[in-house]
Formats: C-alpha cells, structure tokens, sequence
C-alpha cells in the first residue's frame, strides 16, 4: 500500500511532464484524465491507510471531478473544434523536457521552508504540486489555442490540489467541495466561450483575440 | 436583530430576488425584486455598522464586523444604482432581440448571484468560503462581461476568465499553504482557515511558512482587484461589460476584493509584524497607479479610461491597506463608499452616453452637454466627485491616506502617490471636457432618444458631495469602525 502512495506523486510528476511536452490536444487531454484519476487515487489509497471516510469521499469527488467530468468535458470539445495546428511550436520536446526539469528544481528550493518543516516522505514530495503549478503556467503561456489555455488552468488546479493531500492529507471540507464547485463552474465557461469563439472566428487562436488592448 | 438574523437576510434577499427572476415573466417585477433587495441589503449594512451586533456566527465561519458592515452598504448602494438603470439599459440593448425574455432571465439571475457572491465574500470569516466566494464572483461575472456577444466581448470574457481565475488559483495555494502552516501549529482542521483562531494563535505558526501563503494570497486577491501584476483583465471586462455591470465590477467588486486583502494584511501583520506586508502592498499600489496613471493620459477610449481610473483608485487603496494606521484604515473605508457611488455613476452615464451616441471613443461622443444636457450634467458631476474636489468625499480620503502615508515616514511614496493622483485627474478632466462642453462632431450622428433616466445619478452624486460635508458624524463613525478593524482578534 505504501509503495503505491509513493507512487503517486511521481506519476503526477510524469503526467505533467508529458502534458507540457506533447503538442496534440488529444494527448494531452488524455494525459490529463490520467493525471485526474492519480489524483483521485491518491486520497483514496491515503483513506484506506488511515480509515478515513472523509479523505474518501474526497477521494470520490476528485475522481468523479478531475478523472471524468472535466477531462470528457475537454475532449468533447476538443473533438467539435475544426483541425487547426497550434501555430506557436517554437519548442522541441527536449527543450521542453529540460525546462520542465529545471522548474521541477525551482519548485523544490521554492517549497523548502515548508518541507522541512515535515518529516513524511509523502508531505516533502509535496513540492511536486509546485511543480505541475509551473508546468500548468507553461502551458498557459506557450499554447495559442483556446483548450490548451484550459489544460494549462486545470493543471495548475490540479497542482494546488495535489499539493493539499501531499502536505496536509486534504483541506477541509468546504473549500474542498466549494473549490471543486467553482473549478467545473470556470470550466464549463471556458468551454463555452471556446464554443463561441469557434463561431465567431472560425477558429480557437488566441491570438485572434487582440481587438482589445492599448494601442 | 442578532448577527445571525442579519447574516441569513443579507445572504437570503438576493436569493429571493433569483427566484422571483425565475418565476416570473414580466419585464417589470424582477427589476422590482432586485431594487427592493439591494435596498434591504443597504438596511442591514447600516444596522451592522451602528447596532455592532456580536460578531461570528455560524461556528466562526462568518462575522458581522463593522467592515463587514460598511462593505454590505456599498454593495446595496452601487447594486441599487445598477439595479434602478439596468431596466432603461435593457429594453434598449434587448430591443428586437429574438432571445430577449431569456437573456433578461439570465441577466437578472447572474445580477444577483454576483451581488450575493460579493455579500459572502465579505461577511466571511474563513478564508475557504472567502476563496470560493471571490472565485465565484468571477464565475456569475463572465457571461454579464460577455452579455453582448459581440467578439470584442467575447475577448473580453475569456481574458477575464483565464486571468481572474489563474490569479484566484495562487490565491488558493495561498490558502492551502496558510492551512497547512495552521495544522502544523497544532490547530485543527475544521478550524485552521477561520480568520479569528489565526489571529489568536499567531505566535505559534510558522514565520516561514505563513510569508509564502501570505504573500501568495495578496497577490491573488490582488487579482481580483485589479492590482499589479494581474491587472490587464480589468479595462478590458470593465469596457465591454454592460454599462450597470461595469459600474458594478468597478464601483464595488474591486472594493471587495480590496477589503479580503485588507483581511489577509490583518493577519500578516499580526503573524509577521508590519513591514512584510507594507512593502509588498506599497510596491504594488505604487505600480498599479503609475501604470493607471500613464494609461489614462493617453486614453481614447470612453469606458477604458473609467475603468483604468478605477486600477488607479485601488492602487491607492492598496496603499491604504500597506499603511495599516487608523487614519489610513478610516480614509481607506470612506475612499471605498464614495469611490463606489461616484464610479458607478461614471460608468452608467458614459453608458448611457454610448447607447445614445453608438460610439465608444471620446472624440466621436463629443459635445454631449449641447445635444443631451441632461445625460452630461450627470457625467460632469460624477467626474468633478471623482477627480476629488472638495466637497465630495473622495477628497477627504485622498488627503487622509496622503496624510496617513507620510505619518508612516514614507514621504517619497506620498510625493508619488500625489503626482500619480495629478495625472490622472488631468487626464479624466480633458476627458470630461472634450466629452461634454465641446463642440460637437457631428449631430446627426447622435440619436435623439436619450437612454435612460438621470435621477439615480443625480442621487448618487448627492450622496457622494453629503458624506464629505457631513463631516464630524461621518468621521466619528468611519475613525470608530478603523480602530475596531486595526484592535481584531
């Protein structure tokens, strides 16, 4: 049971990884119901261990949340969107591995005043949440398409969220059910305005979106 | 009335007010509904600010502080203000629209999830529910930013969505990070997000792990009012939004977020003593005006330049909050109530300016005062209460955080802070003057039906010139609720 938590962390680790190398938005929603379904694991495995109902049933939420609701939610809009290349490829995948690698180091020292306060193995790899946080802003910034936008958001939320059960075996239950609320909430949005911007610009490139802005 | 049966009244009249939206189909009762709610959530502002009713309820997770109190007051005052002109700006957007009975369905159901969104975030005393309620006003903002549907909106939308949230996201980490330095402390965990118990148990948490979560939540927060360095959502939601909206989004959201920073700079200040959070907050504001300031001089654009004037006004604020002494707490909360009202009177006006004319740059609105006198006398009196000439409120608050700021020694910050303010009233002023004395460009381009009525400003604005000139009861109230803020625990 224990090798299996410790497993955790470092598929979340991989699985940000990939998202942020890989350039089909296919793969990477795919990847991302994988990250969502270890991060549904992992409180589940922990409930299991500690005999907790509680750290089940956020185990539950965040399967149902991050594993199924959202990534099909993702991928049936990516599959309505028309075949258009993400145009700013600029990156290979090595570079984007190297990169990936270096914010993995930036996220350890970033979190060391808070790992060392712990002495489980589980709650100093919690640094990794930082991690796909950084991961998540990469994608973020780099993506020019609409659905890469909001992959890079639900990993950034996915990070924060993998950071909570690694160093403090969830957050309450409130802001866990609320934040859960409003993540679906935000993505349903997203996944409308993409729907919209497909019928007014025939397309989901964000950079059709600079009507606004000073000039 | 106790603290609970205020809390469940202020949170329950704007959901009575959905229902009503809901329930019927007149265009006439759910205007109604909302403006009786927004004035019932004034009444129970008042009375929490002067009857102090005791504080937490509902095992901690709320309280009815008296900044609690003066935060409900504005968000009944600028939602009346929204409210009463949404109607006019309705029928008129909506005019022919072959979606009309639903879009006004879903504007009055999101109008009032927003304002009831704002009241939690307020009343909160766990920063949990205040997260989830500052993240949900984004949530029932972004189709109101987007409502219509035009693509500039749309950009408008997704940019406000993307960068709110991605900010509230660091906001939230922030959170999870004080949550977890509270459990480490020994508190439990039904317990380690609720405001007050951290304040009681500050010497025991971790400096160093509260410095990260602290500062993670300041800017997060930030975000959301509009504060360097996620700030560039704000001109672009706030012009593109419908004009009571936009009023909304900066006449009070902005001050909500604001007053969950002024929460969180509580709370560093007792953990971590004074000067973390000053620094932060004071870089901030400072850039957060200058950027405002540089962005207003050259503005072409009517609703853009009330709405970087707004970035200007919270950058004040957060200079307010980094000061933290009683004088700039109690300027700081008058500065938000009439900043609020003369905001929104702003941004209906120019709206209305906008809708009648159907242009959006200063130059082509040009000459209102000849051609719609009545519409630019309202503008005109809202711009002369924002520009802070005496007596209108906001010169009261200028000058008592420019005061306050150099009490605190920071005397270079409060010579900035008055250039930056300079600019930006010369700015609004040209702006002002081209858009209404003027001659203007082309009269036949302006349609004759003026949009909407000018009382609710002219009353609006009135209130703004009162409470500067009511002096000592305002004072006395606004000193009083400042010392109770900075004595917490």
């Amino acid at each position: 049971m224990n090798v299996l938590i410790q497993l955790c962390p470092a598929l979340l680790l991989l699985t940000g990884i990939l998202i942020a190398a890989f350039r089909d938005l296919r793969v990477q929603t795919s990847i991302l119901r994988l990250q969502g379904i270890v991060l549904g694991l992992l409180p589940g495995l922990l409930a299991i261990e500690a005999h907790s109902v509680a750290l089940a049933i956020a185990g539950v939420l965040e399967l149902g949340i991050r594993g199924i609701l959202l990534p099909g939610l993702l991928m049936r809009t990516v599959k309505r969107l028309p075949a258009e290349a993400d145009p700013a490829q600029v990156r290979n995948t090595a570079s984007s591995f190297l990169l990936s690698g270096l914010l993995s180091v930036i996220a350890y020292l970033a979190f060391l005043p808070l790992t060392r306060a712990t002495h489980t193995t589980l709650a100093q790899s919690s640094f990794i949440g930082l991690a796909l946080i950084f991961f998540g802003i990469q994608v973020l910034l780099v993506r020019r398409r609409a659905v890469g936008q909001i992959i890079g958001f639900l990993m950034i939320d996915n990070g924060i969220d993998a950071f909570g059960f690694l160093a403090t075996l969830g957050v309450p239950f409130v802001l866990e059910l609320g934040g859960s609320l409003d993540l679906v909430f935000v993505i349903l949005i997203l996944a409308i305005l993409t729907n919209r911007m497909v019928i007014k610009f025939e397309g989901t490139d964000i950079d059709d979106l600079s009507a606004l802005g000073e000039r | 009335m106790s603290a609970a049966i205020a809390l469940y009244t202020a949170l329950g009249i704007p959901l009575i007010a959905i229902g009503v939206a809901n329930l019927q189909r007149s265009h006439r009762v759910p205007w109604i509904a909302t403006l009786i709610a927004d004035l019932g959530i004034i009444a129970v502002g008042i009375f929490v600010v002067l009857a102090r009713p005791e504080r937490a309820v509902a095992a901690d997770n709320f309280r009815l502080d008296q900044l609690a109190g003066i935060m409900l007051l504005v968000i009944g005052s600028v939602a009346a203000l929204a409210s009463a002109t949404s109607r006019a700006y309705l029928d008129h957007q909506l005019e022919g629209d072959p979606l009309t009975e639903e879009k006004r369905r879903l504007y009055w159901n999101l109008f009032n999830l927003f304002t009831l969104t704002m009241i939690l975030a307020v009343v909160s005393n766990n920063l949990g529910i205040t997260w989830i309620a500052v993240e949900a006003t984004t949530v029932s903002t972004t189709f109101l930013v987007g409502f219509k549907r035009t693509p500039k909106s749309l950009e408008a939308a997704w940019k406000y969505a993307i960068i709110c949230s991605f900010g509230l996201s660091v906001a939230l980490l922030g959170v999870v990070v004080l949550y977890f330095g509270a459990t480490k402390a020994g508190i439990p965990g039904s317990q380690a997000l609720l405001i007050n118990v951290l304040l009681r148990h500050a010497s025991e948490l971790n400096p160093d792990i509260v410095r990260i979560g602290i500062g993670l939540c300041i800017i997060g927060f930030g975000a959301k009012a509009g504060l360097v360095p996620f700030h560039t959502w704000l001109p672009d939601a706030h012009s593109q939004a419908p004009a009571p909206i936009s009023a909304m989004m900066s006449g009070v959201l902005l001050s909500v977020a604001s007053s969950v920073v002024l929460r969180v700079v509580e709370l560093s200040t007792t953990i971590l003593g004074p000067s973390y959070g000053r620094l932060l907050l004071l870089t901030i504001g400072i850039l957060t005006m200058g950027i405002a300031a540089l962005l207003i001089i050259g503005q072409t654009e009517l609703k853009r330049m009330l709405a970087q004037s707004s970035m200007e006004q919270m950058g004040l604020v957060a200079i307010a909050i980094a000061i933290n002494s009683e004088l700039a707490i109690a300027a700081l909360l008058l500065h938000i109530v009439v900043h609020g009202i003369a905001k929104s009177s702003a941004f209906i006006t120019a709206g209305q300016m906008e809708e009648t004319t159907g242009k959006h740059q200063i130059a082509d609105i040009a000459g209102m005062l000849r051609t719609h006198p009545q519409i630019a006398r309202g503008f005109i009196l809202a711009v002369v209460a924002l520009v802070a000439l005496p007596p209108f409120g906001l010169f009261w608050s200028e000058a008592g955080i420019i005061t306050a700021t150099v009490q605190a020694g920071y005397l270079l910050p409060a010579i900035l802070v008055v250039l930056l303010l300079l600019i930006a009233s010369v700015g609004l002023v040209r702006a002002g003057l081209s858009l209404t004395i003027s001659e203007p460009r082309n009269i036949s381009n302006h349609i004759t039906r003026p949009v909407g009525s000018s009382i609710p400003i002219l009353v609006a604005t009135l209130v703004a010139a009162v409470v500067g000139l009511l002096g000592t009861p305002t004072t006395h109230i606004i000193t009083h609720v400042a010392s109770n803020i900075l004595q917490r625990v």
